[in-house]
């Protein structure tokens, strides 16, 4: 049963352990539909994991977490539908073209024929990859190949967007182009949950954030309270960070 | 399980090992097309270097000639050896090369044999030549005739029939076919050069397809697209299996190019030249027993290929598969095809070694094919489950 409350995301308690290792630590945290999601948090901090556990690449330890109203837990395959997921490090093949990368995305995500065609024109007109699209990605920038890898995973249109640090190595410009694909998917319904450590872009882009450390969510809630009475999010950032490390 | 997903994995896997035309043709393809010819080639070399020996004449020198004028006469009338001079002694004269070999003749000799007592003869010979052991081998040749003349006479001058020193005159007939002596030849030499270029042909596509999407970073990408783990293991097995029977078919084209061209004739020792064949029907049942062993190969190596978190460590666990392989294939060579019982074709690996055995011999035993197809079969089974389960561990995918 597909979107059937307000938060697409819901994340209750949510822990993982690795041996005795405690990557993620009771997390819970709610974007509604149409929301940007910002986890902030240093290297190390639990993104990735939390990223991990709601795409069902990872099985919490314990907790349970509904994306677009199906359990990662008992309803992966439905949850994997409902998702785009942009991982933290770009990987693609090289010996495939930007185009042929995206197809073998969409028939994996159950799209086909016409449809599927008309989609991947549609994702890479969106994405400016058009002159790129039939290169092969060994031969791609790294802006390009981020391109191709948010192209790759948005192809089926999935209504939540799982962004894992998606600016990272990018320069300046390719950086832009990710921020403002990221606001117009946001003006189209899309919700998003978006691991970061540059505040600058979160400042930007976040509706609500969590603020996660050592595992633990030290804030969840509105951007704007968060930074209220401070310089900017960086500095209430920190400000939370050595509050938290009390 | 959708058969959609199976397709477009292995579609995406054979496009992509096409494209790396570099490594099929460098790792795969050449060196499966020029290895039969390599190995065929070295016994062809081994006897090409006989022949020459043969067709040479040694070096001889002989001490004390005076003594028996008629034996030295003999030898050198043979034609096989020439004379030269002793240069110090007879040790130092064949070690240092003046001569291959040297005979010395003892000084009663010439009275022991008027007396018909046996004269003394010494050979000096250097066991580490082979122009040496061939000089040898050829006086022993003309000393065994100068012995049998000598015989002749005294039996002779007997006035006795010469049949009474040859009690048996052999004859012995060879009922093998060429085609099967040429098998008995094969089965030597080709069963554990079939069973390793098979196990080496896919590996590295088993390598790419899995570890390589570690290396790559695309895994995680590929795990969240709704293709279960087993449409994604089948898919990628099935690319793995289609290299690997390429590599098995282009193997069996080489070695019947090499075996019916530029190799097969001429095969065999210098007194016995064998041509070499390799029939397509051979070719073709040979093909499908090693698409048997190529099925569960793969099913393995892609297992123990996820196993590892990087291409080199990936190099490190399939070298036991290789090892084992190897020990499965040579363990046939202390096994007679006649007396195999049925159990040794429940030892996998061993069995496909014996059963292309028994096809080059054509003495092909279905219950021992049936017996190797369903260890086979369940092995595959086996290891593609592995490979799935493999798929599923999260400790595993994500090692760092």
């Amino acid at each position: 049963m597909a979107n059937k409350g307000i938060h697409v995301i819901e994340a209750k308690s949510i822990t993982k352990k690795f041996k005795k290792f405690v990557a993620v630590d009771s997390i819970s945290f709610e974007p509604r539909k149409g929301e940007i999601f910002g986890l902030l948090g240093l290297n190390g901090a639990g993104k990735t994991t939390t990223q991990r556990i709601i795409s069902t690449v990872f099985r919490p330890t314990s907790g349970e977490a509904l994306v677009n109203g199906f359990s990662i837990t008992n309803e992966a395959s439905k949850v994997r539908k409902s998702i785009g997921f942009v991982p933290t490090e770009v990987g693609l093949y090289d010996r495939l073209t930007g185009r042929e990368v995206v197809r073998y995305f969409g028939r994996l995500n159950d799209m086909e024929g016409r449809d599927l065609e008309e989609r991947i024109d549609t994702v890479i007109g969106i994405l400016s990859l058009g002159e790129y699209a039939d290169r092969k990605c060994g031969q791609l920038s790294r802006g390009n190949k981020q391109k191709v890898a948010i192209a790759r995973a948005i192809v089926h249109d999935p209504p939540v967007f799982l962004f894992d640090e998606p600016t990272s190595g990018l320069d300046v410009l390719a950086a832009r182009g990710v921020i403002d694909f990221m606001k117009k998917s946001r003006d189209d319904g899309k919700t998003m949950l978006y691991s970061t450590h540059v505040m600058s872009e979160a400042e930007e882009v976040c509706d609500k954030i969590g603020v996660i450390h050592d595992g633990r969510l030290l804030y969840t809630g509105g951007l704007k309270e968060f930074i209220e009475g401070k310089r900017g999010l960086e500095q209430a950032f920190t400000d939370a960070l050595r509050m938290g490390a009390k | 399980m959708s058969r959609k997903h199976i397709y477009t994995v292995f579609r995406k896997e054979i496009l992509d090992t096409v494209r790396d035309r570099r490594t099929l043709f460098a790792s795969v393809l050449i060196p499966v097309m020029l290895m039969p010819a390599m190995i065929l080639g070295i016994p062809l070399l081994f006897a090409g270097t006989e022949v020459r020996l043969e067709e040479q004449r040694q070096t001889i020198a002989i001490i004390n000639p005076a003594e028996s004028p008629e034996l030295f006469d003999f030898i050198i009338a043979s034609d096989s050896l020439i004379l030269v001079d002793l240069v110090g002694g007879p040790v130092d004269t064949v070690r240092n090369g003046n001569a291959s070999i040297v005979l010395e003749i003892d000084d009663q000799f010439g009275e022991s044999l008027s007396r018909e007592k046996p004269g003394n003869l010494t050979i000096y010979f250097d066991a580490s030549s082979r122009r040496s052991t061939t000089a040898y081998s050829k006086l022993q040749v003309v000393l065994g005739q100068f012995n049998r003349m000598i015989i002749n006479e005294r039996l002779e001058v007997r006035e006795i029939d010469l049949d009474v020193l040859r009690p048996l005159e052999l004859f012995a007939l060879n009922v093998a076919t060429e085609e099967e002596v040429s098998g008995l030849v094969l089965s030597l030499i080709l069963p554990p050069i079939l069973a390793m270029l098979v196990a080496t042909g896919g590996m590295n596509a088993a390598m790419d397809m899995t570890v390589g999407e570690k290396e790559r970073h695309t895994l995680e990408a590929l795990l969240v697209t709704s293709a279960k783990r087993w449409d994604l293991v089948a898919g990628k097995f099935l690319a793995v299996l289609a290299v690997t029977l390429l590599t098995t078919l282009v193997l069996i084209l080489s070695l019947g190019f090499w075996i019916q061209g530029p190799l097969g004739a001429g095969f065999g020792s210098a007194d016995q030249s064998l041509s070499l064949s390799f029939s397509f029907q051979t070719s073709l049942i040979i093909f499908g027993v090693l698409a048997l062993l190529a099925i569960m190969l793969s099913g393995l190596s892609m297992a123990v290929s996820t196993l590892a978190k990087s291409f080199r460590e990936a190099g490190n666990y399939v070298s036991p598969v290789i090892f084992l392989v190897l020990a499965g294939s040579f363990a046939a060579f202390g096994i007679s095809i006649e007396d195999a019982s049925l159990n040794l074709f429940a030892i996998p690996i061993l069995n496909i070694t014996l059963i292309i055995e028994e096809v080059l011999l054509n003495t092909l035993n279905f219950s021992h094919l049936g017996l190797t197809i369903a260890v086979t079969a369940l092995l595959s089974l086996i290891t593609l489950y592995f490979a799935t389960w493999v798929f599923k561990r999260e400790g595993v995918l994500f090692r760092t």
